[in-house]
């Protein structure tokens, strides 16, 4: 019984002690001067609620409230709902600031961008908060497992998209924004080939869905040590991608893994909708290698 | 810690059609009040009064810059949500914008 006790005010404790030490680090630097103080200790006092709340759960589960215990897991996610809803609601208040938001140089930098960015994820907090919080009320499971995942997802992405979108316009020359275009464009393309070719890499370790790759590198006829070593090779070049000096060594790699495959394909397994795929990857793979190297020219 | 007379202020702030022009302007970035006054026929004096207001319910904030003055978006989703709801509820008859055709009459107190 202590125990349960100490363990369930260890989370006020926690609680109380971040908030205590942040607190000088708004307080002492006149960073929320000129009325918006007020929204930065509405957020604060909102995390406080969500914090009490969640502790008056843990208490009563402590002290046995059988009616509690079926609702809790649902209760938990309504809370998180609705504290993320009321935190979206006050985000497109907030300027830049020490402590809170999303902050990178560049929002810091710009006031502008700042309150543009934090208008979007704001709307993006409270959709996703309500949709949660609906969620958690009112459907099973599995269906509140699936939209959390997925606005954290969407939400994630939006603002990735309205932050991205943003940095052309930063640039005071035409020359500059067209360079950082496309810089943009190389960079989401060396992304979207790392993501892929990891995806591939690792079902290849794990088998691929109904031991797809196993049957296919039996097919193929070296062994099945040559489908841990294609793995390997795909997954390692798709980090590689993702290192500002690695691009070319990573298209080397993986595209020397897709002349291998289209080369099975002609020869060994016959060419089928996957060639296409591959065919695709490869064009992909050359594109974003000539479009670093006129960058760095 | 929230006054109910603040969000009274911006429920009253909000029901004009000005004011929510104002506030859809302001969506494209800060302003000083005679960029602001530039965009609508009312005179400066009345745009002047009703940033007053908003800025008064807490849906503007004003911000030093050197010798201007910028008005920047202060609202919270809530009270965007609210603001297109009224858009969308607006007696009909008048479509485009009214906010070119009409002298205001300054008729509220600031």
């Amino acid at each position: 019984m202590l125990v349960a006790v100490l363990v369930a005010f260890t989370l006020p404790a926690a609680a109380a002690v971040i908030y205590l030490s942040l607190r000088p680090l708004w307080a002492g630097h006149g960073i929320a001067a000129g009325g918006l103080e007020r929204t930065y200790r509405g957020i604060a006092l909102r995390a406080v609620l969500f914090v009490l709340a969640l502790q008056g759960l843990i208490v009563l589960n402590v002290l046995g409230a059988g009616w509690l215990r079926p609702i809790a897991p649902r209760a938990v996610v309504v809370l998180f709902g609705l504290f993320l809803a009321t935190i979206g609601n006050a985000l497109p208040r907030t300027r830049p600031n020490l402590l809170f938001g999303i902050r990178t140089g560049r929002t810091l930098d710009d006031r502008q961008l700042w309150i543009r960015l934090h208008r979007t994820a704001g709307y993006v907090t409270v959709a996703a908060g309500t949709a949660i919080a609906a969620a958690g009320a009112l459907f099973s499971k599995d269906t509140i497992a699936w939209v959390v995942s997925a606005s954290a997802l969407g939400g994630g992405a939006i603002l990735a998209g309205v932050y991205i979108s943003s940095l052309p316009a930063m640039e005071t020359t035409p020359e500059a924004r067209a360079r950082r275009r496309r810089n943009i464009a190389v960079w989401s393309l060396r992304v979207m080939l790392a993501v892929a070719f990891f995806y591939f890499g690792v079902a290849k370790f794990f088998g691929g869905s109904r031991r797809m790759w196993i049957h296919l590198f039996d097919t193929i006829g070296f062994g099945q040590w040559f489908r841990i070593f294609t793995g390997f090779v795909e997954a390692g070049g798709a980090l590689l991608l993702l290192v500002p000096r690695g691009v070319l060594p990573g298209v080397a790699v993986l595209c020397a893994a897709m002349l291998g495959a289209l080369l099975t394909h002609v020869f060994i397994l016959g060419i089928g909708p996957a060639t296409i795929t591959v065919v695709i990857l490869l064009a992909l793979l050359v594109g974003v290698a000539m479009a670093s190297r006129a960058q760095q020219s | 810690m929230k006054m109910p007379a603040a969000g009274h202020a911006a429920f009253a702030a909000l029901a004009d059609q000005t004011r929510r022009d104002i506030l859809n302007l302001l969506r494209g970035g800060p302003r000083t009040s005679g960029q602001i006054a530039d965009a609508f026929r009312s005179s400066w004096p009345t745009i002047s009064r009703h940033l007053s207001v908003l800025r008064h319910a807490g849906l503007v904030v004003a911000e030093r810059q050197g010798q201007e003055i910028y008005y920047e978006l202060n609202t919270s989703v809530f009270q965007d949500v609210v603001r297109h709801l009224m858009e969308l509820m607006k007696p009909a008859g008048r479509t485009g914008r009214p906010r070119a055709r009409r002298r205001r009459p300054g008729q509220q107190e600031a």
